[in-house]
């Protein structure tokens, strides 16, 4: 938030690029890419399907810096109750590109909590867990739809529920197809 | 609001009958009996029609109000203390609803971080999800009335912590804003293209068109952002709300964009979801970094308001994404009556 210059960079761990201030974007060819509004995100992970603005999709990817392996990336305190994903922040020994298989599904009902409502929700959620592969068309239909149409690797939304080039999502998709 | 909305139960019919006469009565004697009877009664705040819709209607008297009730209720000592014990009573039912809360260390990147990770474990059922690949269009229609009861005055609530933050968190919140209000261009609030969104499905976009047709859980979400907005003493909790509001946004965005397409919607249907994808992809950065962390730096006290307000935005969610999965899914409504019964 500090300096003099008359627009500055934030790098955000594990996430995009926030430009503020004044600025101008071009293309390859020299053309202005219209920043919609005042500060603007951009991809830093590569996954976004809205490149060069981010989408959030390095959630998803568990996008790493690899430049973040300073000793100054402290890992956040232990918390519990419903903060339920396993640690994952990095240290300087983790290769940063390639940890995805090792860390918990994206939105993985794993939360604890005495709470029995959740506790339904949750219950719910497990009983709704089958398979969910008997509704093709729908399924077809609704890969046709992604809004950029889209195949590039790396942004196929299985990781929260959505569907593949292989057919339906599994994951953690919870919708069954009896609707 | 144009009108009022129609009862639910003993409370909200003395409030809205006392509210009718217009004469700013002193003594509330009855309102006062049914809210003490309403609270002993309940068996759960957050799904209680008559206390939710009385606590929507009284917090609307500082948004757009109704037009045939005096503006000058709004600060009316009476009804403000029938509301701080609805207050009391939903403020309990949510420190009780969100568990133990992350402690981190007191500056802007370690409070982000343990935001992005208490979001990343959100449970429940995925609205978006299912909207995404199987919602019908009238699943569709009454995903967006339960949206409206909201995003037809989108930001409002966070709005009044401006005066209350100062440096950086106040700057961070005043940016995020700005672009939730289009930036000063006309036309672009994000609030009016979703009424462009709903108007593309035929739907009324009026504010409260559909109130009769809300479900409590959807009004007790919406009330919790006016109770963190309208207290001074919530200032942590409403930035700690929006951050898990921006946080959670971006993603689920391009499913409801995804569904809507999929669906046949194009321009403007679901440009307002695009726009989301987009705007809080940035916004989520600057909550959770800036306002958020950038508060709790200045006020450590304040974190466990912060992770309080954010949490609420997890528990409410997976109530709220149950309530209406579980109807969509034996195919009955999630609303209270029907579209047209509502309209």
């Amino acid at each position: 938030m500090t300096g003099q210059a008359s627009a500055n960079i934030t790098v955000c761990p594990q996430g995009p690029l926030i430009i503020r201030g004044d600025f101008d974007m071009l293309d390859g060819e020299g053309k202005t890419i219209p920043p919609r509004r005042g500060t603007v995100a951009l991809c830093r992970c590569g996954g976004s399907k809205i490149k060069p603005f981010c989408d959030g999709t390095h959630k998803l990817t568990k996008f790493d810096s690899p430049s973040e392996n300073e000793p100054t990336e402290t890992p956040t305190p232990p918390s519990a109750g419903r903060d339920c994903r396993p640690d994952t922040t990095t240290t300087n020994q983790e290769n940063a590109m390639n940890q995805a298989e090792n860390d918990t599904p994206f939105t993985e009902d794993t939360n604890e909590s005495s709470e029995s409502d959740l506790l339904k929700a949750t219950a719910f959620h497990q009983a709704s867990t089958a398979a969910d592969s008997s509704e093709t068309p729908a399924v077809r239909q609704d890969h046709v739809s992604d809004p950029s149409l889209s195949d590039e690797t790396g942004h196929d939304w299985s990781d929260e529920g959505g569907a593949t080039e292989q057919g339906p999502a599994t994951g953690n998709e919870e919708a069954t197809p009896d609707s | 609001m144009r009108e009022l909305p129609s009862t639910r139960g003993p409370l909200s019919t003395a409030l809205l009958d006392l509210l009718q006469h217009n004469d700013l009565a002193t003594k509330l004697t009855q309102q006062e009996h049914e809210l003490a009877d309403a609270l002993s009664r309940t068996e759960d705040i957050l799904f209680d029609d008559d206390l939710q819709l009385s606590l929507f209607v009284l917090y609307e008297l500082h948004y757009s109000g109704f037009a045939t009730i005096s503006d000058r209720w709004e600060w009316h000592p009476g009804l403000l203390g029938l509301r701080s014990r609805i207050e009391e009573a939903l403020e309990k039912r949510l420190r009780d609803g969100v568990g133990q809360l992350p402690q981190p260390a007191p500056s802007a990147q370690p409070v982000a971080d343990a935001l992005f990770d208490l979001m990343s474990g959100s449970g429940g059922p995925s609205v978006s999800s299912y909207i995404a690949r199987h919602a019908t269009e009238d699943q569709a229609r009454e995903f967006l009335i339960h949206k409206s009861v909201y995003q037809l005055k989108e930001a409002d609530p966070h709005t009044w912590s401006i005066p209350r933050l100062q440096g950086r968190p106040k700057s961070a919140m005043v940016e995020i804003q700005a672009d939730e209000y289009g930036g000063g261009r006309p036309g672009l609030m994000h609030s009016q293209l979703f009424a462009r969104t709903m108007e593309g499905l035929g739907l009324e976009s009026t504010f409260g068109a559909y109130i009769n047709a809300i479900p409590a859980i959807t009004l007790a979400s919406v009330n919790v952002m006016s109770l963190f907005g309208l207290h001074r003493r919530n200032r942590g909790a409403i930035c700690g709300h929006l951050a898990a509001y921006e946080i959670t946004s971006s993603i689920p965005n391009a499913k409801y964009a995804r569904g809507f397409r999929r669906l046949g919607f194009t321009s403007p249907v679901p440009d307002y979801f695009d726009e989301h994808v987009e705007a809080d992809a940035v916004h989520e950065q600057i909550a959770a970094r800036d306002l958020a962390g950038g508060l709790i730096e200045q006020e450590p006290a304040l974190t466990g308001d912060v992770f309080f307000g954010a949490a609420t935005v997890l528990f409410l969610d997976t109530l709220m994404g149950n309530w209406q999965l579980v109807a969509w899914k034996s195919g009955t409504s999630s609303l209270r009556l029907s579209r047209k019964e509502a309209a």
